[in-house]
């Protein structure tokens, strides 16, 4: 079964990031039947709340990544909202416009709620991209100031019914999150996170259909084959796998 | 490649996750199904009521149905007459295993009742089994307060006790990292490390010798758990001492 990976950051803090680092990482993803991948950059690399400058050097190495490696690698490009309109506006422009980036991956500088959202969305929308929202059950790790919960994605879903959303993190939003996107159709959700807890997947595709459920690893934070087997494994149809695992992120990303 | 050992399965209720799998027959049948031969079970009805034996009898009559499944018994050294409840099942039952849950009863491992443990697990050749976790602190149930167990305990139990070998469950790759570099009379399973090329990272900082196939099932997906090993860049030699002859060596299968 073929298989796009929509999350993966195959450089990742002190790892290696060299051309053969890469390679390394994507020879033995295509062993396991991964066709291509989102990268989505290194992300934390500078810290919760990266500069101008930070954020321009992660983008610029996800740009390296997919041109190493361009039918396989497809950069999102990496936004600190925070840093405003303008630097939002400019740096969306570089990245998808000039660079080719198929989305915005958005991480914990704020909560999915806050104003500084609005000109994220609005290039979404004028790009014609997906974004991707990291996204985690607020009640144990109690971070909403900064850190977006279910609700807070489902929150901005409804807000902006004309942008496509990736909620991150099956196994963070838990059964609760997938409730919360549930009446959210341009709210999809990734697969990725933690240890491959059984019963999730079968729960996301019976609450929001296989349509809206998409394979993400989040490697290399990851094991590669646990992650693929999570989906592999799941107690539902190969129709509805090879939805999740290729037909939804190609048509999302591809089929604009 | 089949005939695996998977050290770590249970069954039984769970309050926070609905098992599929809700027997331990239809587990055992669904292990046997992706290649896993051999099994150690628990009942987890003894993590939360002090009945341990209640609970620890049933397993051990559901286990006796079953061929190559072999029960692994809760003690609960918070609970005084555990000692008298596993030499009881042991006239009853062929045990290799007994497994505690430190965090979950209340227990510091360097307590005296876990000193008692010890010594017991040592006199009659028994392994002893230390459940670091069951779930992620971070997806857990928010009104339970329990975590892990803390890396310097786990290390200074295997100090204190250094005539056992005890096999920590459910330990994230960096608290086994840091706790088989300090000491060598130790064991972990698989199934919550979690990395790129994890195996990997495991073979070459802890060594293979040190680690057992263990799925977790049912909290988690057996064949995902199993995927980790038998889709990692090892060599065929290498996947079987994880998948099968630690375990057959150490439990004497």
């Amino acid at each position: 079964m073929k298989i796009f990976d929509v999350h993966t950051h195959p450089t990742f803090e002190a790892g290696r990031t060299d051309y053969d680092g890469v390679n390394e990482v994507v020879t033995y993803a295509s062993t396991l039947g991964v066709e291509g991948m989102v990268v989505l950059g290194d992300v934390l690399l500078y810290g919760r709340t990266p500069s101008v400058k930070d954020v321009q050097a992660i983008n610029s190495k996800t740009a390296e990544l997919a041109e190493w490696f361009p039918d396989y690698l497809h950069g999102f490009c990496f936004l600190n909202p925070l840093l405003g309109e303008s630097f939002v506006v400019d740096e969306t422009e570089r990245c998808i416009s000039q660079l080719g980036f198929k989305g915005i991956k958005l991480e914990i500088c704020n909560n999915a709620r806050d104003d500084v959202m609005g000109p994220v969305m609005e290039q979404a929308r004028k790009l014609n991209v997906p974004v991707l929202q990291h996204t985690a059950d607020q009640t144990i790790i109690q971070e909403r100031e900064f850190h977006t919960d279910p609700a807070d994605t489902a929150w901005l879903g409804r807000q902006h019914p004309d942008v496509d959303i990736i909620m991150a993190h099956l196994t963070a939003c838990g059964k609760r999150g997938v409730m919360e996107i549930a009446d959210v159709p341009n709210v999809r959700l990734d697969t990725s996170a933690f240890q491959p807890v059984s019963g999730l997947v079968e729960f996301a595709v019976m609450h929001l259909g296989a349509d809206r459920v998409i394979y993400g690893s989040d490697l290399l934070i990851r094991d590669l084959p646990t992650q693929i087997g999570r989906v592999k494994h799941a107690r539902i149809d190969d129709a509805d796998k090879q939805k999740i695992f290729f037909d939804n992120a190609v048509s999302l990303l591809f089929d604009r | 490649m089949t005939d695996f050992v998977d050290i770590n399965i249970s069954y039984g209720n769970w309050p926070f996750q609905s098992f599929a799998l809700d027997s331990l027959e239809a587990l055992t049948d669904h292990l046997k199904t992706s290649g896993i031969s051999h099994a150690f079970a628990s009942h987890l009805g003894s993590v939360f009521d002090p009945d341990t034996e209640r609970f620890n009898r049933i397993l051990v009559q559901d286990c006796s149905a079953i061929s190559n499944c072999f029960p692994v018994p809760t003690v609960n050294p918070a609970v005084r007459g555990w000692l008298k409840q596993i030499e009881g099942l042991n006239e009853i039952a062929n045990i290799r295993a007994v497994k505690v849950y430190p965090s979950y009863h209340n227990v510091n491992l360097s307590s005296k009742e876990m000193e008692e443990v010890a010594r017991y697990v040592s006199e009659s050749n028994l392994q002893l089994m230390i459940v670091v976790r069951l779930e992620d602190a971070r997806t857990r149930y928010h009104g339970l307060s329990v975590t892990g167990v803390p890396t310097t305990a786990m290390i200074e139990f295997c100090k204190t006790h250094a005539s056992i070998n005890p096999v920590f469950l459910n330990a994230y790759l960096p608290e086994i990292r840091e706790i088989s570099s300090s000491v060598s009379n130790v064991y972990f399973d698989t199934s919550f490390a979690d990395w790129f090329f994890v195996m990997e990272t495991l073979r070459d900082s802890v060594g293979l010798s040190r680690i057992l196939f263990g799925s977790h099932s049912p909290f988690l997906t057996t064949g995902a758990s199993l995927d980790k090993v038998r889709l990692a860049r090892l060599s065929e030699s290498e996947k079987t001492i994880v998948l099968r002859q630690n375990a057959s060596e150490l439990f004497g299968l």
